[in-house]
């Protein structure tokens, strides 16, 4: 994933540019964590990456094409949780992860969807529709529909969100091994744990500058603010 | 303690021990005026443009009409006449009528309460010790009198079409009267009682049913020619006004009992369904009065079925169809009104308008799925397909719907033939283009200047908005329609080949985002996050 000289905002000039221009790139099997204070413009920054939000100027690139979410190569490389529930209406916990996952031809679809459900914390709530979910519980399901399909690309917006410690342990470990396995993460976060065990770097944005540093670096920030 | 909010205006406030200083407090009357100042100031596009665009699509209706009279003509059609099928006993109407208007009505004050309390009575009246029945009495007595106005139209409209005479049209109109306030005084009674969503769901499911029912019957005494028992109107009118009163004078004793978080569920879900109507936003009301109780556990599916995306998204519209009782029953409802309109021997141009009329219903109750993904657009964007591809793949479910609904329609109202069966083909992607397209508009933008209006005020393009799926679906019908009065030919099954070619592409497009397109201004211009 490659920015240059991004620049977002809501408006239509640069003038209404929510954080100064990003030019950062993350190569395959990296962790950006992307840190700052509240109404940073993290989030507009992430929502700019997967091109649900025009580019004021500046550009950004996913392997290696221009940014549209429309493109089907696109949508089947990037694996995002962004701030929205959404789910299909009328199925289950355990339907809507089985159609994501057999939606992409995932082999062993049925496995896969039982360990995730187990991972996440939902077996008891497997059956259950979405809208009979606590908040936490809904994050939960999101964030397994991101691992129950194929992805080289995933983009979480505040994946700490509503869940204990426990659940942001193993939500660690497993973006450490996603890592591993050569997926890019970009998440935008303010859980310093996050950042020191799953961050290889980090964009720290404020007003004034965006700029790329140390994930040590970047947990000193978050725990300043 | 600090003084609570109340309503009366002009005194100041002392604020106890809360060291918050409260000004003077303004009256009702004062909230409604400064409210209608903030409307004003977010207000600046001329009425003309909303006057433009119903101008437009009143235009661009008429010529579509004009074009399927004309084209009827030069095909020999002769539109004297009234429909061959009259077989229904018109007293029936009586019964299936009313019965369906009672299933509908019931379905929505089960879902929309009907008592309430929204927004800013629920946040400051209802932890107040104010007596709750002088409270809610004047939401009970306005949904009760728009109940009875509702019945009481509904009986004389349907007493009207069956041509009685005009002292049994007044004792309908009573009857009707009487049964809506009956109703919805019931209807609000059950709230009195600690009520689960399921409980609430089941309500109304009834209600739906009990419509589905009633035209399942029209149908069926239509086609086996059954005589309707005979019952006075006067007898009627007796018992639904009786009704109307015990219901009523029961409901004023007990309504202090309703549960405060009855009431703000109910009052928050009427407040956005009453937004939706002003609006005219009737893709957010169908939003609405979707199921209140959809969180109950089930049989989980294996979708073994599933074999990529297309069956993974079939399989999406069709479960959404299939479990959401309220689209069937409006699927099944909709087939009812152009054969009830032929069977009671109504002018052929009637029964004509009830099939675009009944089709594109029909095609709005079986494109759940794209709304909700509309809606929520990640639905779409998780599976490895393009936006076209994905808009296209959601055509199925009604394209598949859309045909048989036409193919049951025709064969009861012209008998199906292969000209029919190639026809209907050719048409069922054109009118589920049309409804696949209204479920994907884009949403008026509600941050530009509002056109101020004596209705109210109305982002600017709500019109194009709303009429883009009627003026879509008339279009995708007219060769149809004309082969309706002149039995299909080659030179109408290429005219629909034509229509049918041009919708399906618009429907299915998907524009690029623009810069400034979305989202709200906040500081610095922009919103942050």
């Amino acid at each position: 994933m490659r920015a240059t000289s991004l620049l977002v905002g809501y408006g239509e000039s640069v003038d209404s540019a929510v954080c100064p221009p990003v030019t950062i790139e993350v190569p395959a099997g990296r962790a950006l964590a992307i840190v700052g204070a509240n109404g940073t413009g993290k989030s507009t920054l992430l929502r700019a990456f997967v091109g649900l939000l025009p580019a004021l100027s500046g550009k950004v690139e996913v392997l290696g094409r221009e940014v549209d979410e429309r493109e089907a190569s696109f949508r089947a490389a990037v694996s995002t949780v962004m701030d929205e529930d959404t789910s299909f209406p009328s199925l289950t916990v355990r339907e809507h992860l089985l159609l994501l996952a057999r939606g992409h031809g995932v082999s062993r679809a049925s496995a896969l969807v039982t360990e995730l459900i187990a991972e996440f914390g939902l077996t008891e709530r497997a059956a259950a529709m979405p809208t009979a979910l606590s908040s936490g519980q809904r994050r939960r399901m999101l964030l397994a529909s991101a691992f129950v399909r194929p992805r080289r690309v995933l983009v979480l917006d505040e994946p700490e969100q509503r869940l204990d410690a426990g659940m942001r342990d193993r939500l660690a470990q497993r973006l450490i091994a996603e890592r591993a396995d050569g997926v890019t993460v970009i998440m935008a976060t303010h859980d310093p744990a996050l950042v020191a065990t799953v961050a290889t770097e980090a964009l720290l944005i404020s007003e004034k500058a965006a700029r790329r540093t140390s994930p040590k670096d970047a947990v000193a920030a978050i725990e300043a603010l | 303690m600090t003084a609570a909010g109340g309503a009366s205006g002009g005194d100041a406030r002392s604020t106890g021990d809360t060291g918050v200083a409260v000004d003077v407090v303004p009256s009702g009357a004062q909230l409604r005026s400064l409210t209608r100042a903030a409307r004003r100031g977010h207000g600046g596009a001329p009425l003309s443009q909303l006057v433009g665009d119903v101008y437009t699509y009143l235009f661009t209706f008429a010529v579509t009409v004009a074009i399927a009279i004309s084209g009827a003509h030069v095909l020999g059609a002769d539109f004297s006449g009234t429909t061959s099928t009259s077989t229904l006993d018109g007293r029936w109407l009586w019964f299936v009528a009313g019965l369906t208007a009672a299933g509908l009505m019931l379905g929505v004050l089960a879902r929309l309460g009907p008592i309430g309390v929204g927004g800013a009575g629920a946040l400051w009246w209802l932890p107040t010790p104010v007596d709750r029945l002088s409270l809610l009495r004047p939401t009970a007595t306005t949904w009760i009198a728009v109940t009875a106005l509702a019945g009481a139209i509904a009986a004389g409209a349907i007493s009207a079409l069956t041509r009685t005479d005009p002292g049994e049209i007044v004792w309908a109109v009573i009857a009707g009267a009487g049964l809506g306030a009956a109703l919805a005084a019931a209807v609000a009674l059950t709230q009195t009682v600690p009520s689960t969503r399921a409980r609430v769901r089941r309500l109304a499911l009834t209600g739906d049913l009990m419509a589905g029912v009633a035209v399942a019957a029209w149908i069926a005494v239509g086609i086996a020619d059954v005589d309707a028992p005979v019952v006075p109107a006067l007898a009627v009118a007796v018992v639904g006004v009786g009704a109307g009163v015990v219901a009523v004078v029961v409901l004023l004793r007990r309504l202090a009992q309703i549960p405060g978080a009855a009431l703000r569920e109910r009052g928050a879900r009427t407040g956005m369904a009453s937004f939706a109507v002003t609006t005219l936003d009737f893709r957010e009301l169908g939003r609405v009065l979707t199921d209140p109780g959809r969180d109950q556990r089930r049989r989980t599916l294996s979708m073994v079925w599933v074999r990529g995306v297309v069956g993974a998204i079939t399989t999406a519209d069709t479960l959404l169809l299939l479990r959401a009782p309220r689209q069937l029953v409006v699927l099944v409802a909709s087939l009812g009104l152009p054969i009830a309109v032929a069977s009671s021997g109504t002018s052929e141009v009637l029964a004509a308008l009830a099939f675009v009329v009944g089709v594109y219903l029909a095609a709005n109750a079986v494109t759940a799925g794209a709304r909700e993904a509309e809606h929520a657009p990640a639905l779409d964007r998780a599976f490895g397909v393009s936006a076209r591809a994905a808009r296209a793949i959601r055509l199925i479910v009604p394209t598949i719907a859309c045909l048989l609904w036409s193919v049951v329609a025709i064969s009861i109202l012209r008998g199906l033939d292969a000209g029919w069966i190639v026809q209907l083909v050719l048409f069922a992607p054109a009118i589920a283009a049309a409804a696949l397209k209204a479920a994907y508009r884009n949403p008026p933008n509600w941050g530009a200047p509002l056109v101020i209006s004596p209705m109210g005020a109305y982002p600017p393009g709500v019109v194009n908005s709303l009429a883009t799926g009627p003026i879509l679906a008339v279009i995708a019908c007219l060769p149809v329609v004309i082969a309706l009065f002149v039995q299909p030919m080659g030179i109408l099954a290429i005219a629909q080949v034509l229509v049918t070619g041009i919708l399906v592409p618009v429907a299915i497009h998907a524009k690029a985002r623009k810069a400034g397109k979305s989202g709200a201004a906040g500081a610095f211009g922009g919103t942050r996050a």
